[in-house]
C-alpha cells in the first residue's frame, strides 16, 4: 500500500516537474514563472510571488534561498529598487525565526533572499515586506513545514 | 515584463510535486507499526539513520586520520591545562558517554554548566550550550583557554608541542614547521588575549581562584585599565609572532576536532528498528521493545518531542527555553543571548582568518540576528546515547531520564518569571505507563561505541 502510494507520488512529481518546470534552477530560471507561492500585499499595492531558488520543497531546519518577484498590481510593472524583507513566526510556538535573511535585488523585479531557516516542523506564518520610499507593505503566507 | 497572472489553480499541485522531489524525503516504509499513522511514520523515518561522517569545511583536517590521532594525543594530555592536572578527558570521560557525572563540572575550577557528551558531536551546528562556537575546532581552542576549564594559554600550548618530540614530530608532519619559539622574551611561556568578558579579566592570574593572591600581578597601565599577565605577555608580541602562535593554536583545535569526528556512536536498536520499517526485516523490527515502540509513538505524536529533537541527530541543533528549574549553576545564565554575541566576535569563527573555508563558514554567521529574541535559551541536546551520560540539562538539573520525563509531564518547578516565549512547552500529563515507555524509547537510542582504540589514550604501538 505504502509503496503504491510512493510510486504514485513519484509519477505525480514527474508530471508536475514537466508541466510546471519544477527543476533545479539558477537565477535565469526565475523566468520560468514556476512560482509556488503568490499573494498581494495587505493594501493591494504589490503582487508578490516566490519559490525556493532550487525548486526543492521548503526544508525543515536546513538553510535555503528563495527568489521572489514583486510587481505593481495596478499596471503589472516590475518593482525596482525596493527593500524586500523576509521574516517568519510560529504562532503556535510563540517564537519566530533564529535568522535574519537578507535580500539582493536581481533586476526585472526579482529579488533573491538568502539565509532563510525554518528550524522546526509545524505551521509558519511568513511575511515578505516590500519597502519603497520608507513605506512598507506586508505580504503574508502560511507554510506547513514537515 | 512577466505576466502578473498567477497560475493559482496549478499551484497546489505544484507544491505537492516539488515536495516529492526532496532527496531527503524518507524512502518510504514497508511496515506500519500498530498505532502509527502515515504522518507519524514519516517523522520516524526522518530520525534515522545518522551518517557516520560529518563534514566541516572550515577544518580541512577534519577527515584526516593522522590529524585525528594527533588530536587523540592532545585530548588525553593534561599538560595543556594550568597546573597540568586536567585534560579534555578529565570532564569528557570515555566511560561516561564522553561526558561526566557532575551536575556542573569541575575543571581547573567549578564550571557553570554541565559537560555535554562528545558522541556524534561533529553533527552539531553550534557548540557549547550557548552556541558560542560555530565549529568543533574553535570550541576546542576556547576550552583550552577557558579560565574555569583548562586555564591554559595558546602560547603555553605552542611551547608544549615544541618541547615534546612526539608532539612536535606529529605536528610538523601535518602542519609544517613550528615557529622557532626558543626566545622566550619574544615568545613568553604563557600568554593569550584576555577580553573583558573573560572570567579571568580583573583576576590576578591565579585562574579559578578569583580574588586570591597569586604570583602573577597585573600591570596598572593607564587609568583603571588593568592587564592580566597573560594578556600583558600577549600584547608585548609583534603582530607576526601572535599570528604564528595563532596558527599553531588553530591547528591544535583542528586536530582535536578531527579526533572528535571519530567519536561516533550510531546503529542503536532504534536505528535497526527504522531499518526494519523500511525493509520489513522481522529481526530488525524486533530490535525495539513494545514499550519502546509506544514511547516512540508518543515522541513523534502527542508528546511533540520531535519538534525540537528533530532530524537524525534527534536535535534541531538550535536553542530553546524550557523554563528549567534552577540547578547548581548561576540563576542568571542567559544562554544563547551571550553565545550569540561571542560567536560573532570570535576570531576563530568560520569566517575568520583561520577558517579553511570562509564562504561556508559565513553561511550561518552572516544571518544571525543582531539581537536575539529571547533569554534563557540553550542548545537542544542530541538524544542519541542519552542513557550513557546522566545527569541532564545544562546544569545537570535532572539525575535520571525518568526525572526528565517527569519534568516534561508536569513542569513542576518550572520558572514562572520571566515567562518563556516557547508556548509549545506545556505539561504533557503522562500516566505511569507512558513515562516508562518514553524512557524505554530513550534507552533504545544507545548506539555502538567507537572502537576502543579511539576511546583510550593514544598508544602508537597498539593504535597504529
Amino acid at each position: 500500500m505504502a509503496r503504491t502510494l510512493l510510486g504514485l507520488a513519484v509519477l505525480v512529481f514527474a508530471l508536475g516537474a514537466l508541466v510546471a518546470g519544477c527543476r533545479t534552477s539558477d537565477v535565469d530560471d526565475a523566468n520560468t514563472e514556476s512560482w509556488t507561492h503568490a499573494t498581494n500585499t495587505m493594501f493591494g499595492t504589490y503582487a508578490v510571488q516566490w519559490r525556493t531558488l532550487d525548486g526543492a520543497p521548503i526544508p525543515n531546519n536546513e538553510p535555503f534561498q528563495l527568489i521572489a518577484t514583486v510587481q505593481r498590481v495596478a499596471d503589472g510593472s516590475d518593482v525596482l529598487g525596493a527593500q524586500v524583507v523576509f521574516q517568519g513566526d510560529m504562532p503556535g510556538h510563540g517564537h519566530g525565526m533564529l535568522r535574519e535573511p537578507r535580500s539582493t535585488e536581481l533586476g526585472d523585479g526579482l529579488y533573491r533572499i538568502d539565509g532563510v531557516l525554518l528550524h522546526m516542523a509545524g505551521r509558519w506564518i511568513v511575511h515578505i515586506d516590500v519597502i519603497e520610499a520608507g513605506r512598507a507593505e506586508r505580504s503574508t503566507f502560511t507554510l506547513d513545514v514537515d | 515584463m512577466r505576466s502578473i497572472a498567477l497560475a493559482l489553480p496549478v499551484m497546489a499541485g505544484l507544491i505537492v510535486a516539488c515536495q516529492n522531489a526532496d532527496p531527503k524525503d524518507p524512502e518510504g516504509f514497508a511496515v506500519l507499526p500498530e498505532g502509527f499513522d502515515d504522518v507519524e511514520i514519516g517523522r520516524v523515518l526522518h530520525l534515522s539513520p545518522l551518517p557516520a561522517h560529518a563534514t566541516d569545511p572550515t577544518n580541512r583536517w577534519s577527515d584526516d586520520e593522522g590529524a585525528a590521532r594527533f588530536g587523540q594525543l592532545l585530548f588525553f594530555d593534561e599538560r595543556l591545562s594550568k597546573g597540568e592536572q586536567h585534560s579534555c578527558a578529565t570532564c569528557h570521560l570515555p566511560d561516561h558517554g564522553f561526558a561526566d557525572a557532575h551536575t556542573v563540572s569541575e575543571g581547573v575550577a567549578r564550571l557553570e554548566r554541565h559537560v555535554p557528551t562528545l558522541l556524534n558531536i561533529a553533527h552539531h551546528r553550534w557548540f557549547f550550550w550557548d552556541g558560542r562556537a560555530d565549529s568543533l575546532w574553535s570550541q576546542a581552542c576556547a576550552v583550552i583557554e577557558a579560565p574555569l576549564e583548562m586555564a591554559g594559554t595558546r602560547l603555553g600550548t605552542a611551547h608544549l608541542i615544541a618541547s615534546d618530540d612526539r608532539l612536535r614530530e606529529r605536528y610538523e608532519a601535518m602542519f609544517g614547521p613550528l615557529p622557532s619559539l626558543q626566545d622566550t622574551e619574544r615568545f613568553p611561556l604563557v600568554g593569550r588575549p584576555v577580553p573583558k568578558d573573560d572570567p579571568a579579566y580583573g583576576d590576578d592570574g591565579s585562574h579559578g581562584k578569583p580574588g586570591a593572591s597569586g604570583q602573577e600581578h597585573h600591570t596598572h597601565a593607564a587609568g583603571n585599565t588593568f592587564f592580566h599577565p597573560h594578556e600583558r605577555n600577549w600584547n608585548a608580541m609583534t603582530d607576526a609572532d601572535r599570528a604564528a602562535v595563532n596558527d599553531v593554536f588553530a591547528n591544535v583545535g583542528k586536530a582535536l576536532a578531527a579526533y572528535q569526528h571519530r567519536l561516533v556512536a550510531i546503529d542503536s536498536p532504534f536505528d535497526r528498528f527504522v531499518r526494519g520499517l523500511r525493509s520489513g526485516d522481522a529481526e530488525d523490527l524486533a530490535a525495539l521493545s513494545p514499550s519502546a515502540q509506544r514511547g516512540l509513538h508518543l515522541f513523534v505524536g502527542e508528546a511533540n518531542c520531535f519538534l525540537c529533537h528533530s532530524g537524525p541527530l534527534l536535535s534541531d541543533r538550535e536553542f530553546h527555553d524550557l523554563r528549567l528549574p534552577p540547578g547548581d549553576g548561576p540563576v542568571d545564565d542567559l544562554g544563547r543571548q551571550r553565545g550569540l554575541e561571542k560567536v560573532v566576535a570570535d576570531p576563530f569563527n568560520g569566517r575568520g582568518a583561520w577558517s579553511d573555508d570562509v564562504v561556508a563558514g559565513s553561511e550561518m554567521l552572516d544571518y544571525l540576528p543582531q539581537h536575539h529574541h529571547a533569554n534563557f535559551e540553550f542548545k537542544t541536546p542530541s538524544l542519541r546515547n542519552v542513557a550513557l551520560s546522566p545527569p541532564y540539562m545544562h546544569q545537570g538539573q535532572f539525575a535520571t531520564l525518568r526525572d526528565v520525563v517527569d519534568f516534561y509531564s508536569e513542569l513542576e518547578g518550572a520558572r514562572t518569571s520571566p515567562p518563556s516565549v516557547e508556548t509549545v512547552v506545556v505539561p504533557l500529563r503522562l500516566d505511569e505507563e507512558q513515562k516508562q515507555d518514553l524512557v524505554a524509547f530513550l534507552e533504545s537510542l544507545t548506539g555502538t561505541l567507537p572502537a576502543k582504540t579511539w576511546r583510550t589514550p593514544f598508544q602508537a604501538e597498539s593504535n597504529e
